[in-house]
């Protein structure tokens, strides 16, 4: 007899991760000739990728999560050989944008590009295999973009462009998606509360949409949560109902 | 009618599996959980040789289209449906400044990080009014890598086209979206998207043709001899 329990199912990730690399390799392309860099991450790696993505003062490095499996899917995107002339990447001719194109420089912090749109249709399409290979697999995934970009300064997707991650993982509850695990003492809830309020300030800099949404909400008759209701600058007093004669 | 014979059975699970791709195409994880993707399943013998006639047409534009495109519109003629997945949301960028469209992108403006990208014009005459957003066209990606891993689970034969995609976007199948690929689903025997011949010529109703010629006179040639 033998549990099935986490250190088990990591034995079957690791064997699940190739047949995820090999979906990716072996996706249809618009053009045949993507240069798709697949490295299948160690535990450390994965744990410093893990901790490149901690937001300061927002969580702690060494109570990361730290997945199972994580696959590194990266393409080399600034350079086109179709020679079509579509024109999607904002250039007239093909040549143009090889002229145009810097790869990633990976002592600078400037970002690649310009790209060929259909290197990176292709790139998504590796990923999209990827990711529906895992799940086929009974495994829960997502593409990670900003680990990816993490990894990629890091090293460890090689020389390529443009970079995302596949993790990899088995757990009753989906840490993917459902939350966070990290047993966050309450100060740091709190500040990470704090932080998604300011975040989501600068995405509304006007409270008409959170005042439009209160209205909607009090029309049922139910009360916004303290937590948005906080975030609601009061609007101007309303006028005093007019006194009836008979008082 | 309750009988439904080989040929119509095909058509219908072409159509069928057409479906299922576009709506594997819907579902799919995209950034932000934002749709950027439209669809449209094109099906019929006349429809078919619509987009094959444009093919052929849009062939004579370039140069370097010449060859290539012709071979599109005979991989095309061999298929039963073509579903074309397109990307609406091109112009819009997604506020990432990654700078996969332009490069650096520049200080922000009026609360937008891809100021370079909304300030430069579209290339309206172009076949693809770029620049796209490099973030939706990767959402897209993840749109249609879902619609052929269906296929490829059906068994249908696809491969994503940029030729038939253009082909759409001229013959308006979907008019809100700039960017559109075009996927061929083909039911035969032999996968018609492997082993093209590189002479677009040379096609089965060409060699067809050719045989009907020289069958007389096979014939007569054969009978005289005693045969």
């Amino acid at each position: 007899m033998r549990t099935i329990d986490r250190s088990v199912i990591s034995e079957y990730i690791e064997t699940a991760a190739m047949a995820v690399a090999a979906a990716a390799r072996s996706a249809p392309h618009t053009t045949g000739d993507l240069e798709l860099v697949i490295n299948i991450l160690t535990p450390e790696e994965i744990k410093a990728v893990q901790q490149a993505v901690v937001i300061p003062g927002l969580g702690d490095p060494e109570k990361v999560l730290v997945y199972d499996g994580m696959l590194t899917i990266g393409a080399v995107v600034t350079r086109s050989d179709t020679g079509w002339d579509c024109g999607a990447c904002g250039f007239e001719t093909c040549g143009d944008l090889n002229r145009a194109a810097k790869p990633r420089d990976p002592s600078a912090s400037r970002p690649p590009g310009p790209c060929c749109n259909w290197k990176i249709l292709d790139w998504s399409i590796s990923l999209d295999y990827a990711a529906a290979m895992a799940s086929q697999l009974g495994l829960q995934t997502r593409v990670q973009d900003i680990q990816g970009a993490a990894a990629l300064a890091l090293g460890y997707a090689g020389a390529v462009d443009v970079c995302s991650t596949v993790p990899l993982m088995a757990e009753k509850r989906n840490p993917l998606f459902a939350g966070r695990f990290d047993g966050a003492p309450q100060e740091l809830k709190k500040a990470r509360l704090e932080h998604a309020q300011a975040s989501l300030k600068r995405l509304f800099p006007t409270t008409m949409d959170l005042d439009m949404f209160d209205v909607l909400v009090s029309s049922f008759g139910l009360r916004l949560s303290p937590n948005l209701a906080g975030m609601i600058e009061p609007g101007p007093p309303a006028p005093a109902p007019p006194r009836s004669k008979g008082e | 009618m309750p009988i439904e014979r080989h040929n119509e059975a095909i058509q219908n699970a072409v159509i069928h599996a057409g479906r299922l791709m576009l709506a594997a195409a819907t579902t799919a994880p995209v950034h932000g959980g934002v749709d950027v993707m439209e669809g449209c399943l094109v099906y019929g013998r006349d429809e078919i040789e619509d987009v094959a006639g444009k093919l052929e047409e849009l062939s004579a534009q370039k140069k370097q289209w010449d060859q290539s495109f012709r071979r599109e519109a005979n991989i095309v003629r061999e298929s039963q449906a073509v579903l074309f997945l397109g990307c609406h949301r091109g112009h819009d960028p997604f506020g990432h400044a990654c700078g996969r469209c332009l490069g650096p992108q520049g200080d922000p403006e009026d609360g937008t990080r891809c100021t370079r990208f909304r300030n430069t014009p579209k290339l309206n005459d172009a076949p693809f009014p770029g620049p796209m957003c490099g973030i939706r066209v990767s959402s897209f990606g993840y749109t249609v890598g879902s619609a052929l891993w269906i296929a490829q689970r059906l068994f249908i034969d696809t491969r994503p086209k940029f030729p038939v995609g253009l082909a759409g976007l001229k013959l308006g199948y979907l008019p809100r979206c700039k960017f559109i690929v075009g996927l061929p689903l083909s039911v035969t025997s032999k996968n018609p998207f492997d082993d093209v011949l590189a002479n677009p010529d040379i096609t089965r109703d060409y060699l067809v043709e050719r045989l009907d010629r020289i069958w007389p006179i096979f014939r007569s040639v054969l009978s005289t001899l005693g045969g």
